[in-house]
């Protein structure tokens, strides 16, 4: 089966900032967390994905073709960072609108996210809140019954209720084993409870892109004091990065177990996504 | 088509900024009217048809929208060819209403081709900029715009004077005009295909 989302080798040069050999695989059947911080370059990825910025070099596949190609287009929902409609337009009268931005527009399908998220169809769009907007991105990204997800900060500005509704969602849509999800979050709990693959960017670089299986059942993060510390042998024990605080330091280790094996009384604990970010671009090389 | 189903979506998105634009050109011309200089009038509204096209959505006249709209099933030679298709829709029915007034304004026909033209000239300028710059237009760039919608206004009217003054023909009856605005008109369509074509959101 084809992967969903092949990005090879991309480049892209802006003035102050760029992607660099950028390279990630989202197979079909899986949902991806596309996390790092702010300015790292996961918009700018994206939006190459979609074909909206022009690349430099490196190769992009969406479902097998180029997004150029109109008809790849049509099988994917796509969620911005803010709802990108007139703000004049009451949701019912959007409503009407979708049908041609969409050949497979499901009305039926598009009335009933409306109910779920309680969206009221006589509201206007400059008068739904922040979270309100998302939640109606959401409905029309799913209404037209896309494979592909691609999702910047979906949940951005949802309450804890509503996040974890919208996540069941994404969960229903992967039901279908073709389907698959690129999922870009400040959140990471979020990506902790449905990422399947975990690609991390940094400064405009991937410095991973791996099963959050692998990833965060393996890796964990030993604390320690500074003093202790120097006991650990970098290469051999698998250390990956270091932060130091008042208290010690914690050290982000490759494999929890194995370094369990060698020191019985280490304290190791388990590592989640907001960590690992944390350490990537907060921490140091050991 | 599909441009044209854009363009219907347009329609339905900003159904009250277009029913405004032309109820307020009808309203000016019936004040020009009153006061016996409709010729003005109608000048202005044929300088201004391209005007359209900056006030409607596929002109992007929010941030985000295009973003948007290239994540459907539109492509971004689409996009460029409803940005002409409304202005030549405008221009169809500023012509339209010319063609009537001229059966009751002795005069007005003489009129019609060189203000088209001129029309059709603005129109070629102001559209790749549309293409270029969207919603991120600089009040500058409008207020300029406007500037030259006034200036062919001007070099209208003025050939007009002459024309009914001196017998001076500069712009009339005008035909050699209108085929250098249509093909300007043809060679700004493929200038914004490119831009459009390399644009970034």
């Amino acid at each position: 089966m084809q992967n969903a989302i092949e990005v090879h080798s991309l480049c892209k040069s802006y003035e102050g900032f760029s992607l660099k050999d950028v390279s990630f695989t989202l197979p079909r059947g899986a949902i991806m967390g596309f996390v790092g911080e702010n300015g790292a370059g996961k918009t700018t990825t994206i939006k190459a994905v979609l074909g909206l910025v022009r690349k430099d070099s490196g190769e992009i596949r969406v479902l097998g073709n180029s997004t150029e190609d109109t008809a790849v287009r049509a099988k994917i929902g796509v969620v911005f960072d803010d709802l990108h409609l007139h703000k004049t337009l009451r949701i019912r009268q959007a409503a009407k609108i979708f049908p041609h931005l969409y050949e497979d527009w499901d009305a039926e399908l598009f009335a009933d996210y409306l109910n779920r998220f309680g969206l009221d169809e006589e509201k206007k769009v400059k008068d739904l809140s922040r979270g309100m907007r998302m939640k109606l991105s959401i409905a029309v990204a799913l209404s037209h019954h896309p494979e592909l997800l691609i999702l910047d900060e979906p949940t951005a500005g949802l309450d804890p209720v509503v996040r974890d509704e919208v996540l069941e969602i994404f969960q229903d849509f992967m039901q279908d084993e073709t389907h698959a999800i690129l999922f870009s979050s400040h959140i990471t709990s979020d990506i902790d409870k449905i990422a399947d693959y975990l690609t991390f960017i940094h400064d405009g670089r991937i410095l991973f892109s791996v099963s959050t299986d692998e990833l965060l059942g393996e890796a964990g993060i030993l604390k320690c004091t500074a003093e202790e510390a120097k006991a650990f042998d970098a290469e051999r024990d698998g250390l990956l990065r270091i932060r130091k605080n008042q208290f010690g330091c914690e050290i982000l280790v490759k494999n929890k177990e194995q370094l369990r094996m060698r020191y019985p009384d280490a304290v190791i604990d388990p590592v989640t996504t907001e960590a690992l970010m944390l350490f990537y671009a907060r921490g140091d090389k050991v | 088509m599909k441009y044209s189903d854009l363009l219907y979506m347009d329609f339905l998105a900003q159904k009250g900024r277009f029913i405004a634009l032309f109820a307020g050109l009808i309203f000016l011309m019936g004040c020009f009217g009153l006061s016996g200089v409709y010729v003005v009038a109608f000048l202005g509204i044929i300088c201004f048809a391209p005007k359209a096209v900056e006030l409607s959505a596929a002109g992007n006249v929010m941030e985000g929208f295009e973003d948007f709209l290239l994540t459907t099933r539109f492509s971004r030679s689409d996009v460029v060819r409803a940005r002409y298709l409304l202005f030549a829709l405008s221009l169809a029915v500023i012509i339209l209403i010319g063609t009537l007034l001229s059966l009751v304004m002795e005069g007005l026909s003489a009129l019609l081709i060189p203000a088209v033209a001129c029309s059709i000239l603005y129109g070629s300028v102001s559209i790749p900029i549309c293409c270029m710059l969207d919603f991120r237009m600089s009040t500058q760039v409008k207020i300029g715009l406007t500037i030259l919608g006034f200036f062919q206004m001007g070099i209208l009217i003025g050939s007009i004077w002459l024309f009914v003054t001196h017998s001076v023909s500069l712009l009339m009856p005008g035909y050699g005009l209108l085929a250098a605005s249509l093909i300007c008109c043809a060679v700004s369509y493929l200038v914004s295909q490119r831009i459009y074509a390399k644009k970034e959101f």
